[in-house]
């Protein structure tokens, strides 16, 4: 054994059995007096165990030769630290629940940060993945077509392999009925690549590819265990997804649900049953063969030793190659990028959000500890004499100073742990929180989490006992100390304070103009664009293509549902539309009629940058009112307006004053050429609308082409219905209707219009209820820091406050010179505040909506909230010092 | 050796490290031995012994097993580490250096 390692062991041996090393020596000292007395006579023996000192002093001499004293003492420290908390009850209690939710917040949203943005998909092996985007010079273009796919797969040297994905959903049918499923549509090569195995059975191959053979499907091992009891029998039957039926044939390994994090899938089926599966909302364009159809993600494995930068260059050559064989392409360039991830997933925008979620959260966690540094000064200003005292009885400074780290140490060590267990079930209530929270996350890793909470416990430590155990560290004469009680040493400590206080008002001011800023977009994001019935609006998604529907049964199988749920009692309009925010809406090229391009130049790549794009809606004549958009010329739809009758449309304002800037738009005709259902592709505009922002509420309202639905069936449509009954019970009603009518048809979404609002504001309003959450906790902290630092002043300066009363003084007037004490840190926090702010202000630019980041009424609201909060707190200790009778304050000293 | 502190400091190291480099022993043996070989010059007290074989062992230069003794009962016998070994060459060098030096300076007075 190395002697280092032998030293250890003595050493820890010494100081966790104690009382064993101490029974040994015993023995041994005792085994050497018996063989002593048996050669020499017990007389003998205990006289010279008598001359070699008593058992006691052997005892202890032994004990110093084992070298852990330094140990030991720190042991007493932390005892004696954790006696004086117990000792102060209501401080302890009000750090640690601060500090407590400070770290638990901080650590939940960075165990979410970490979930969502560092950590590898759950089941799938990291290293080396990478996927595609594509490009046309700066703008990021969506998914990949099929044929693009396979020229990478088979011109790309770079990867190991080139798997392709998609996600949609399948209706399962079973005998429990129809269910939506998320799936991904996947490449034979797809489990490889990923590294993932499969549990039972296997996973799809590339032989499962090729037409023909390719009627298999692999599930999830979440789906097989809930949906399927777990059944090993399960294997070799049938699924029926979309009404057609594939033989499962493996359940992938535990925890995987695919590639994307948003979409968390439980079924994966080969590509190429792409046309029979899904097939394209009625362009009727076999994608598996078209470059125009864009639905695929493609991802990869680098192969051994081929780093990053490599793959990209290869990958920018057959990009060329592919542009240059097909010039109408859109697509010029390709990007590797390394990790999984797929173009809606979105990466850059939920980094932003949750990165600033974390800020917000360390912010409240800085806050609490200046607060709690400020209360740890103001002990400190109570302990003085003690301290004094200490030091002269010969503890060393750095001892001495070691007790305020570790009083603060236990209380950050409790907070982290605190922050450790409160990290995951916050993180998942936070996930439960939001509408379109990623499905498919890993769980909260408890050695990052703990990793983090304890070092952020460390820098709260150090934040909150730093500036007293420097004090003492560096402090002034020991014998000054202790004449004058300490008031020498005061001033450096006053200074402390005063700072500490000023950082404590300026954190919670900008939690404060953030949580009002966020506020006020939402008022400002709603505002006009929400019907007052939203709450008692309810949506129920369908698809029409999920029983193969043609456009014509599609369109009369809407209008039995429509009048049948119309008779419903309860129910008052029911209205459909194809879009609703925040699903982005369908969007087609327009023009003036008669001057629409050819097919060709439609399909070229400068067409979408020339030609104006609007959202166009599919939508029943009660739209407008159940939607409560205002008709601001010529007429709705009405009944009329029907296939078969002349093709009409209504515009909103702002496309109408784009198309027509100098006249009438009422009755001029818009041409749509991707319309191919029945009697031509234009239309006759027949009424204006108001604008409304509809993709998102947070940007400004797109143009927008509204076409009677009769005219033009769609298969997957919004049925809106406002009603009287409460949502569980209207949407059961709605569920039955459908189910009367053709129960192989699922309800897809269902919830209310109040609710879809919330899933498009879902980040303003995290940010507006968290900020403000922290914003007022930073107040009450701040204002509890202040009053705890004032009450201290009042008790050290009773003497001269007590002088002054002698002297004439009116108890207001004390009073007054308290507040006074308080006016300077509180006004140069809301100064610091406030420049933080200006310069922070602009990271919240992307959440807000009509509203400027230096809006005025927000930054004065917040301010004086705040100023309010902390001179009243300020005030109940100036009140302290008016109250104090003369006689008691001299006496004090 | 009564009065074990009145020797050249670090001596009761050296007589305790070259009496278990012979072979391994317990307290009592160790004590004993270095009064036998002494010829009852030196005798070791307990109150000195102890701490010694402590302060050796928390150096790592000697190692405690416990063992059956001669007489029935376990002791805690000590033997020297491979540092050990190196330890009592160094002070046994040291030691004659020292003595030569006294040596030196008694027969020059």
């Amino acid at each position: 054994m190395p002697r280092w390692s032998a030293k250890l062991r003595l050493r820890l041996r010494s100081l966790l059995l104690p009382g064993r090393v101490q029974r040994e020596l015993d023995e041994e000292i005792q085994d050497h007096l018996r063989r002593e007395a048996e050669l020499a006579g017990a007389a003998e023996a205990l006289r010279r165990f008598a001359a070699g000192g008593n058992l006691d002093a052997v005892r202890e001499t032994c004990r110093d030769q084992r070298r852990v004293a330094a140990v030991e003492n720190f042991v007493q420290d932390a005892r004696r630290a954790l006696r004086r908390l117990a000792a102060a009850p209501g401080f302890t209690l009000t750090a640690l629940a601060a500090l407590g939710f400070g770290l638990a917040a901080a650590t939940a949203m960075f165990g979410l940060c970490d979930a969502v943005l560092l950590r590898p998909l759950p089941g799938v092996s990291a290293g080396g993945l990478a996927h595609l985007e594509r490009y046309d010079g700066a703008e990021l273009l969506g998914d990949f077509s099929y044929p693009d796919y396979q020229d990478y797969r088979a011109l790309s040297r770079s990867y190991g392999t080139l798997a392709a994905a998609s996600n949609f959903d399948f209706d399962i049918t079973s005998a429990a009925g129809t269910e939506t499923v998320p799936a991904e549509l996947v490449s034979g090569n797809y489990f490889a690549t990923l590294g993932v195995g499969a549990e039972l059975g296997r996973t799809l191959l590339p032989g499962d590819e090729p037409a023909g053979a390719n009627q298999v499907a692999v599930v999830s091992d979440r789906y097989w265990r809930t949906r399927m009891g777990a059944d090993p029998a399960a294997l070799g039957r049938a699924i029926e997804a979309n009404h057609t039926a594939l033989t499962l044939v493996g359940v992938a390994a535990p925890g995987f649900r695919g590639s994307t994090q948003t979409w968390g899938a439980d079924l994966f089926i080969p590509i190429t049953l792409q046309p029979t599966l899904a097939p394209m909302g009625g362009t009727g364009e076999n994608c598996l063969v078209s470059r125009f159809c864009g639905w695929i993600t493609i991802l990869g494995r680098l192969a051994p030793g081929i780093p990053l930068r490599q793959a990209q260059a290869e990958t920018t050559t057959v990009a060329a190659r592919i542009a240059a064989a097909h010039p109408g392409l859109k697509s010029r360039q390709a990007r590797v990028v390394a990790g999984l991830g797929s173009w809606s997933d979105d990466r850059a925008s939920q980094s932003r959000f949750l990165t600033l979620l974390l800020a917000g959260a360390l912010l409240l966690a800085a806050m609490t500890s200046a607060s709690l540094g400020s209360l740890f000064l103001a002990r400190m200003g109570a302990r003085q004499h003690e301290v004094a005292t200490q030091l002269a009885l010969g503890a060393g400074r750095g001892r001495v100073a070691r007790q305020y780290l570790l009083e603060a140490a236990w209380i950050a060590g409790a907070g982290g742990c605190l922050g450790v267990l409160l990290a995951g079930p916050a993180a998942r209530w936070l996930l439960a929180l939001s509408p379109n929270a990623p499905a498919n996350l890993p769980a909260v890793s408890t050695a990052h989490v703990a990793a983090f909470a304890f070092g952020l416990a460390v820098v709260c430590t150090v934040a909150m006992a730093g500036a007293p155990a420097l004090l003492v560290a560096r402090g002034g004469r020991i014998a000054a100390a202790l004449q004058q009680g300490g008031r020498a040493a005061s001033a450096a400590r006053h200074r402390a304070q005063r700072a500490l206080l000023s950082v404590q008002v300026g954190l919670a001011l900008l939690l404060l103009i953030a949580a009002g800023l966020a506020a006020r977009t939402l008022q400002a994001a709603t505002a006009g664009e929400v019907p007052p019935a939203a709450a008692h609006t309810v949506l129920a998604m369908l698809d029409t293509g999920h029983a193969s529907y043609t456009r014509a049964q599609s369109a009369a199988f809407y209008r039995r549902l429509q009048g049948n749920l119309a008779a419903q009692s309860g129910f008052t309009r029911v209205a459909l539309t194809s879009c609703l925010a925040p699903a982005p809406c369908n969007r087609g090229p327009v023009f003036l009629a008669g001057t629409e391009p050819s097919e060709t130049v439609m399909r070229s790549r400068e067409f979408a940058e020339q030609y104006l794009r609007p959202d166009i809606s599919w939508v029943s004549p009660e739209y407008f009112s159940v939607f409560d958009l205002p008709l601001l010329g010529g007429r709705s739809f009405t009944g009329a307006d029907r296939s078969g009758a002349p093709l009409v449309c209504m515009i909103n304002r702002r496309l109408a004053e784009r198309l027509w800037p100098h006249q009438a738009a009422l009755g001029q005709r818009l041409a749509w050429p991707q319309f191919n259902f029945a009697g031509g592709h234009d239309f006759t505009v027949v009424g204006i609308v108001a604008d409304r922002r509809s993709e998102s509420l947070l940007q400004a309202p797109p143009y927008a082409v509204y076409v009677p639905e009769a005219q033009a069936p769609f298969a997957r449509m919004w049925v809106a219905a406002q009603t009287s009954l409460a949502t569980a019970a209207a949407l059961a009603v709605i569920r039955s209707q459908v189910a009367s009518l053709d129960s192989r048809l699922p309800v897809i979404h269902g919830r209310t219009l109040a609710e879809q609002v919330r899933m498009s504001l879902w980040q303003p309003l995290a940010i507006a209820s968290l900020a403000g959450l922290f914003g007022l906790l930073a107040a009450a902290l701040a204002a509890i820091g202040l009053f705890g630092t004032l009450a201290q002043f009042v008790i050290e300066r009773r003497r001269e406050l007590g002088i002054r009363l002698v002297l004439g003084a009116t108890p207001g007037g004390l009073a007054r010179r308290v507040l006074g004490d308080a006016l300077a840190p509180i006004g140069a926090g809301l100064m610091l505040g406030g420049l933080a702010a200006a310069a922070g202000a602009r990271l919240l630019l992307p959440w807000l909506f009509g509203v400027a980041p230096f809006d005025p009424t927000t930054w004065l609201a917040a301010s004086t909230l705040l100023a309010f909060t902390a001179l009243a707190a300020s005030a109940l200790a100036a009140v302290r010092a008016a109250r104090l009778p003369a006689n008691t304050a001299l006496r004090g000293e | 050796m009564s009065r074990p502190t009145d020797l050249v400091q670090g001596t009761l190291d050296l007589l305790i490290l070259k009496t278990i480099a012979l072979e391994p022993s317990h307290g009592w043996g160790i004590a004993q031995r270095i009064q036998q070989i002494s010829r009852d010059e030196l005798k070791v007290q307990q109150g000195s012994l102890y701490p010694a074989l402590h302060r050796l062992e928390q150096q790592g230069w000697i190692r405690a097993d416990w063992g059956a003794s001669d007489n029935g009962r376990r002791a805690r016998f000590y033997s020297l580490t491979a540092a050990g070994r190196r330890q009592l060459q160094r002070e046994l060098a040291e030691w004659d250096r020292l003595s030569a030096a006294i040596g030196l300076v008694i027969q020059e007075t």
